[in-house]
């Protein structure tokens, strides 16, 4: 009896014991962003969340945590900064995990890559909209439609913060401004580049919204505003700006903005000029010019000392010009509807290229004389096939996929001329990349890189052992990064100008670097 | 650790040239569960539901000398297995199989002709095999399998009571060469950090090299125990 009852003590101690687990590995890795940086991928994954960097060498790849969220927080978004395609830098946004907790305030974290130092700057809300300026040196937060839902109740569409990103966290860093545009939602933010306005210097952003337009110069942000309306109040179109562009002054004209808008037929024409009271900061008027039938893109031109928009229309056969001194306008006939524009050098000389998508052809508009000949400098260039989609791939060529066949063609805009790759099946090729005049274009879900050499046409499969989720260009390190599907954290690395298959190398667990000394609870 | 076993070795090399004034030499041969609970949570990366580690295996025994109020000496040697299989994240199949080789000495006395009790002292070599099926490796040449294993020092305690048939009785029934018993008691075993960082394996004969894998970190399978064992006793 008493042996059978010491029997069934031990038991119960074990049973009692063993059955105690934390759950520390129990969640799958829920990667919610993966942002490109200069050197690497990061990835955010989780909730409340954790930020990994994998850091892309030629020997292989280093991998380390570089934010984690703090009792009580959670990571919003992750976005790289503040160069597109060039970020050295990740900006994080942080809340309170649970609106009851008032340990914790919103912010924006900026976190060097490299280094791990981190700045953390209290921005108040959270902000769906984040914008950087050309000049590296401003980031500029917005609310978007649905960031209604995560305000708490209270919400102004029209706060916005500016951050200094070469200052460090402080009272005035960033600042929270109202901007003013009679609540309505910001719809877009359009940085310009550096405007001189009475001899001052003015780094100005415009935010846009339905029929209205806010300037802000970011270097002296709280008395340097103007508000342009760029249609009535009672008019029931959505005048939306889509494109901004700027014409820097000189001693012979002001400083200009020239605003294309969704549902608009006009071109907003607007000079920056001195405050009328000689107050501080500056003033706008308003011209308009008639844009053509269904604007869709616009650039500026200088025919010698002729400033001229250029305006393409998705829907009608021509290109519209308009004489900005004289409000001149003729358009050019042409046989299809190109609906964007890319202004390019050619020989020494300004020309304006236009290209779209469901076009027969691309048409080369020179810029010198373009006033006075109106048109008769146009030429174009028949692609065979047809154009079903067409876009920019670097500053040389244009990546254009025939309507009527499943392979590519690239237009070199130097030579006029066009490489053709043919293929059995078709291909996802918006996915392409031109880096130092190889093209690469590797499939989601598919197997194979594809690189082909533009100098020798040379074609380079690097056929993988697994499907590819993304494909990443490292030119900063020289190596180009296929990440794969499998859990584990699972990469294909290969020399950018080797690409082929005996200099590729498999890294693999990201996600499970260090896993077992990562003993703390997680849920 | 090297100190410790040079130490138990001369213990028991003394103990074996002076045989105690009651030693009964005969050998035993055990058969134990030893089932462990980790104290290392990172166990969970092997074992879904428990921090358990299920061991089982077997001891020989050689009772040597005897001394003092009728303590009796057995060094041993004895082997252990467990294995346990876990879902890390839900990316793959985990498995964990270690085998403990180990030796040591028990002090035994008996309260009664068939009741008694002992403790018990050991060290030895712990080797750790892991190995790892991901379930998303998707691909001709995808290589799908983790695999490692790795070796550290372990050492430990135990005390329990002991049963076994009474000697009087078998006597009676003229069975003076064999006695059948059993054991429980507790312990702690003390083993040393095991670092995985495991080989990537799979594929086929075309796939790429692998460049580098993750080091998954340290794991320490110290923990208390318990042991339920039979003993069979050779005369």
């Amino acid at each position: 009896m008493k042996k059978i009852s010491i029997f069934y003590i031990f038991l119960a101690l074990w049973s009692a014991t063993g059955c105690d687990v934390e759950g520390l590995y129990r969640d799958d890795i829920n990667v919610r962003t993966t942002v490109r940086l200069e050197t690497g991928l990061a990835f955010l994954e989780g909730d409340p969340g954790r930020v990994l960097f994998v850091e892309m060498t030629q020997d292989g790849v280093k991998t380390k945590t570089v934010f984690e969220a703090r009792l009580g927080e959670e990571i919003i978004s992750m976005r790289g900064g503040p160069v597109p395609g060039k970020a050295t830098a990740l900006f994080i946004m942080t809340a309170p995990e649970d609106p009851r907790e008032t340990t914790i305030d919103e912010a924006l974290f900026r976190v060097d890559h490299i280094t791990g130092a981190t700045h953390e700057f209290a921005i108040g809300s959270v902000f769906g909209g984040m914008s950087f300026d050309p000049t590296q040196r401003y980031a500029v937060l917005y609310h978007q439609d649905n960031d209604a839902t995560s305000s708490g109740g209270l919400f102004n569409p029209n706060e916005v913060a500016v951050v200094d990103l070469t200052g460090l966290p402080a009272t005035d860093n960033p600042r929270i401004l109202s901007v003013g545009i009679g609540g309505r939602t910001i719809q877009g933010v359009h940085f310009m580049d550096s405007l001189v306005v009475d001899g001052t210097t003015r780094q100005i952003v415009i935010f846009g919204a339905d029929g209205v337009i806010k300037m802000i110069d970011l270097i002296d942000p709280l008395a340097s505003t103007v508000s342009v309306k760029l249609v009535n109040d009672d008019d029931p179109r959505s005048v939306i700006p889509i494109k901004i562009v700027e014409r820097p002054g000189d001693d012979t004209h002001d400083p200009m903005v020239f605003v294309l808008a969704s549902e608009s037929q006009d071109i907003y024409a607007i000079s920056l000029v001195a405050h009328p009271e000689d107050e501080d900061g500056f003033w706008a008027t308003l011209n308009q010019y008639d844009g053509g039938y269904n604007p869709s893109d616009i650039a500026v031109v200088e025919d010698d000392d002729t400033p001229l928009i250029v305006v393409a229309s998705s829907s009608g056969s021509h290109v519209t010009v308009v004489d900005v001194d004289t409000a001149d306008m003729f358009s050019i006939t042409l046989y299809d509807s190109p609906s964007r524009i890319l202004v390019r050098e050619q020989e020494g000389a300004k020309e304006v290229v236009l290209y779209g998508d469901n076009l027969g052809r691309i048409y080369f508009l020179a810029v010198d004389d373009l006033a006075t000949e109106k048109g008769s400098n146009l030429d174009d260039m028949i692609v065979p096939d047809g154009i079903a989609e067409s876009s920019v791939l670097d500053a040389d060529r244009l990546m254009i996929i025939p309507y009527y066949d499943t392979g590519l063609a690239l237009l070199d805009l130097n030579e006029r001329e066009i490489t053709r790759l043919t293929s059995q099946s078709g291909y996802d090729w918006t996915g392409a990349t031109m880096q130092d005049g190889v093209f690469f274009l590797g499939q989601p879900g598919g197997d194979k890189i594809v690189s082909l050499d533009m100098v020798t046409g040379h074609p380079e499969p690097l056929i993988l052992d697994e499907k590819i989720q993304r494909l990443d260009l490292f030119p900063q390190v020289g190596m180009g990064f296929v990440l794969h599907p499998t859990a584990t954290g699972r990469g294909t690395l290969f020399p950018l100008d080797l690409p082929n298959r005996e200099n590729a190398i498999i890294v693999d667990g990201f996600w499970l670097e260090g896993f077992l000394d990562k003993k703390e609870v997680t849920e | 650790m090297i100190r410790f076993t040079i130490m138990t070795i001369i213990g028991l090399a003394f103990l074996l040239v002076s045989p105690g004034a009651q030693a009964d030499i005969h050998l035993e041969i055990g058969l134990a569960a030893t089932p462990t609970v980790a104290q290392d949570p990172a166990l969970e990366a092997y074992s879904e539901e428990d921090l358990r580690m299920g061991r089982f295996g077997a001891d020989i025994r050689l009772e040597v000398a005897s001394f003092w109020r009728d303590i009796h000496l057995l060094p041993f040697i004895g082997y252990r297995f467990a294995m346990d299989e876990g879902d890390p994240f839900g990316m793959m199949e985990t498995g964990l199989k270690t085998h403990d080789l180990f030796g040591g000495f028990r002090f035994r006395g008996w309260f009664q002709p068939w009741l008694g009790f002992f403790l018990e002292a050991s060290g030895g070599l712990l080797v750790a095999g892991m190995t790892g099926d991901i379930w998303s490796a998707d691909g001709i040449g995808a290589r799908s399998r983790y695999e490692d294993n790795q070796m550290t020092w372990s050492a430990g305690g135990l005390a329990g009571m002991e049963l076994r048939l009474s000697p009087a009785m078998l006597t009676r029934r003229g069975v003076t060469k064999f006695n059948f018993g059993g054991e429980i008691g507790a312990g702690y075993v003390r083993r040393g950090d095991i670092s995985f960082s495991p080989e990537l394996v799979g594929g086929d004969e075309y796939s790429l090299p692998v460049d580098s894998t993750a080091d998954w970190g340290e794991i320490n399978l110290s923990g208390w125990f318990i042991q339920v064992g039979l003993t069979f006793s050779f005369f």
